[in-house]
């Protein structure tokens, strides 16, 4: 792997007197609420236990609200021709969107949306194409948010048999029988973004076997759900008895492409890959692929037979490589809505929603909208400049009024908005300010709600 | 700096030869039914036939102002849209982390603005744009406003960031700069990118370069030539580059993608990811033709168009004659020929 690029942005050391507890609860969550920052004042392990474990329940509220969000784009989906094809578009791309954002937003389960929110980039649909956003709210739900804290083996299988996959890069229509060349778009994007990586030691030649490989795998016409497809099949160059990346054929058919992605998940350029990516979202952007932290994830998790949990668990221990991370603009939005007020309704959520829509557009980055394949950039250079800086004030602006329809809590200090007693200057402007408002919407634009 | 440039990049890789057709039947022999067809085409000058979409741009064309590269790229290319992309937008060394429009714009600095680089059509900054500290990136350039609202506002955000030393500050000082001046860009409502780009140029904020991004070009699916997915896009490809050569008086706008298409189609109806695409660059200023060398369609290397035109010479051109910068800055290694594309 060679090193890519470092962002021009400087990074800064993370500011100090922050209680251990908060600093974990900041980095691995949308914003530090009082509960995350008491369970994790304990330690990591005491953090990541309970953010683990499998009896920790959501919170009524939000379930109530995302079951709404689903139910309006389910009664869209299967209402039929009765639905303009635009109005069917919108309201797939709404429902994606928007649970996305409340999950971030009032999750209890804090800890599986960032690393869903990961995962959203890193095995990305986009909405802004069709027919894939149809099949994002499903792969939202039942292939990344379910799958994010489990084997990334598992998640890399469920993804390549997923509608939204199939669709988005093309498989479902892949077939190399009778002599046809396979569509190669999932193929490369399997080997380049989603495990070896670019660097990963793949060759044209590779891509094309494994396009080969999953020919065949694609969607059943009536119920869209994974079928495959043996007479569009055909292994091309291996069957002649060659390997790719080290796997060879066995069993035929679509337990060969199965047992390659599990092969593949398990390969050690996939491990420092994926580990490389989580560390630049989790420990600090300009680590590079050769650091040894990225060593030591990436054996943590061929050790756990690719698990995500423990990996992360590494990362959290390891505060000393931590560096400030600009809030993406999700992360913005998602922590102002977390800390300035209770769980919506679906209604007030409604309401909200075309002033959601207008920052996070402006932001440039509305949840799933990202308009290629290799997800949302991570680092703080995507997300400087000063048409972003203008974009952060207009949504601190915005969010202070609990965009329009939004509940908000009475108390509106800073130190409750931040998770940690505001820096001079702010602490300066808020003692003059007019009105909770105006405490809020200049917290919410201040430079150290910007950075986790 | 001399006359204003723009860049429209199209992003997924651009099928060249489903927008410029070569002379002859070599692309029906190549293509058969998933060919642009000659009986549709609308000729240019040299044999080559553009896209019927492309009819505006095919009337400047034969007026002479429209010149062609085909087979073009860079030497190495990826197959890889992210790797192809940024290889494109640096025009330099994989050492080199800058774009070739950030160092032009830093080489030629007289006085600074953050008008100087603007991209529209999404917040982030284009990886072309990177090494100069006078750009400016947003979804629209009607967001360059704070909306009014309880407590933030140009005199409480200067005083809020003043002290910054973090990863915004610069950001922060450059988007209060900006603020003071934008109001004198009367952007009309709903104006597209090329119309927001207009106005830029028409008003008195310095604006040197524009960068403009088209996406969806990445057709390895039902790619639709003639009447689908495609099509679509070259209308407004079309009707992009129109606005900008008629509205931006002197403009060159060069038209630019990450790489060409696979020659022979893939069992999906489309194209895969390939290497030699087609570069355009539109003006007054510019002698029209198709230029540079042609390989046919036979002589392919990996299956796709060999590239035997060097996009590098390309920037390199458009740095000296519309940038006044040195070659060396706005393309380092780029081979000492031009394809002579100003008249």
């Amino acid at each position: 792997m060679r090193p890519r690029p470092t962002t021009t942005v400087p990074t800064t050391t993370l500011p100090a007197g922050l209680p251990p507890g908060l600093a974990v609860a900041r980095r691995f969550s949308f914003a530090p609420t009082p509960d995350l920052v008491s369970g994790a004042a304990a330690g990591v392990d005491a953090f990541f236990d309970a953010q683990l474990d499998p009896r920790r329940s959501e919170l009524p509220a939000t379930s109530a609200l995302v079951l709404a969000i689903d139910a309006e784009w389910a009664a869209v989906a299967t209402a039929g021709s009765g639905v303009e094809p635009a109005e069917r578009r919108r309201a797939a791309a709404a429902s994606a969107a928007g649970r996305s954002l409340a999950l971030a937003a009032w999750s209890n389960l804090q800890l599986r949306q960032v690393v869903a929110d990961f995962f959203s980039d890193h095995l990305h649909v986009s909405i802004s194409e069709q027919p894939s956003v149809f099949f994002v709210p499903n792969y939202d739900a039942g292939v990344i948010r379910s799958g994010a804290l489990g084997r990334f083996a598992d998640l890399l299988v469920a993804s390549a048999r997923s509608a939204a996959m199939l669709v988005y890069l093309d498989n479902a229509t892949s077939r190399a029988d009778r002599g046809r060349t396979p569509n190669e778009n999932y193929a490369r994007e399997l080997l380049e973004l989603h495990t070896v990586g670019v660097s990963g030691g793949y060759d044209e030649a590779d891509v094309a076997e494994v396009a080969h490989l999953l020919s065949g795998w694609s969607l059943d016409t009536g119920t869209r759900q994974f079928t495959f497809r043996p007479g569009w099949h055909d292994l091309g160059p291996l069957a002649d008895g060659g390997d790719v990346l080290g796997w060879r054929p066995a069993g035929g058919g679509v337990a060969d492409g199965e047992s390659f992605l599990h092969h593949l998940a398990r390969l050690p350029a996939t491990a420092r890959f994926l580990c490389w990516k989580l560390a630049r979202r989790f420990v600090a952007d300009d680590i590079v692929p050769e650091d040894p932290l990225v060593t030591e994830l990436a054996a943590t998790y061929l050790r756990e037979d690719t698990a995500v949990g423990p990996v992360l668990r590494l990362a959290a221990r390891r505060s000393d490589r931590w560096r400030v991370k600009v809030r993406r603009p999700l992360d913005l939005v998602a922590a102002a809505l977390r800390t300035a007020g209770p769980v919506p309704t679906f209604e007030q959520f409604r309401g909200a929603l075309p002033q959601l829509r207008t920052s996070l557009q402006a932001l440039g980055q509305v949840p799933w909208q990202w308009p290629a394949p290799n997800g949302f950039p991570e680092v703080a250079a995507a997300w400087s400049g000063p048409g972003a800086m203008i974009a952060r004030w207009n949504t601190a602006s915005a969010a202070a009024t609990g965009f329009g329809a939004l509940p908000l809590h009475p108390d509106p200090s800073p130190g409750r908005l931040l998770g940690h007693e505001p820096g001079a200057t702010l602490a300066a402007a808020v003692r003059s300010a007019p009105s909770a408002t105006v405490v809020r919407s200049l917290t919410f634009a201040a430079p150290e709600f910007q950075v986790r | 700096m001399n006359a204003p440039l723009v860049v429209v990049f199209l992003r997924g890789g651009l099928d060249g030869l489903s927008l410029l057709r070569p002379p002859g039947d070599e692309l029906d022999r190549a293509r058969g039914d998933s060919a642009l067809a000659a009986a549709v085409a609308l000729p240019v000058p040299g044999g080559w036939s553009l896209h019927p979409a492309a009819s505006r741009l095919a009337t400047r064309s034969t007026a002479g102002h429209v010149a062609f590269v085909p087979a073009s790229g860079l030497p190495g290319a990826s197959r890889s849209h992210f790797d192809a992309q940024a290889a494109v937008e640096r025009c330099a060394p994989t050492t080199e982390s800058t774009g070739f429009l950030g160092r032009a714009l830093a080489a030629g600095r007289v006085g600074s603005s953050p008008f100087r680089g603007v991209a529209v059509g999404q917040p982030q900054t284009p990886a072309m744009l990177r090494g100069s500290t006078d750009v400016l990136a947003a979804s629209s350039l009607s967001q360059i406003r704070l909306r009014p609202g309880a407590g933030v506002n140009q005199a409480s955000m200067a005083s809020l960031w003043s002290g910054d030393r973090g990863p915004l500050a610069a950001s922060a000082t450059s988007a209060l700069t900006s603020l003071g001046r934008i109001t004198t860009i009367p952007v009309p409502p709903g104006a597209d990118d090329g119309e927001q780009l207009v106005a830029l140029f028409a008003a008195d904020v310095g604006a040197e370069v524009g960068v403009i991004n088209i996406g969806g070009w990445d057709h390895h699916d039902q790619i639709g030539v003639e009447d689908g997915a495609f099509a679509r896009l070259v209308e407004q490809l079309d009707r992009t580059i129109e606005t900008l050569v008629a509205g931006i008086p002197g403009v060159t706008v060069l038209v630019l993608s990450e790489f060409g298409r696979r020659v022979a189609p893939n069992s999906s109806g489309g194209f895969d990811h390939g290497r030699g695409g087609l570069a355009i660059v539109a003006g007054e200023r510019i002698r029209g033709g198709v230029l540079g060398d042609w390989p046919g369609l036979d002589d392919r290397v990996d299956g796709d168009v060999r590239t035997v035109n060097d996009l590098r010479c390309v920037v390199a051109e458009i740095g000296e004659r519309v940038l006044g910068v040195d070659a060396n800055r706005v393309a380092p290694g780029a081979p000492s020929g031009r394809f002579g594309l100003f008249a």
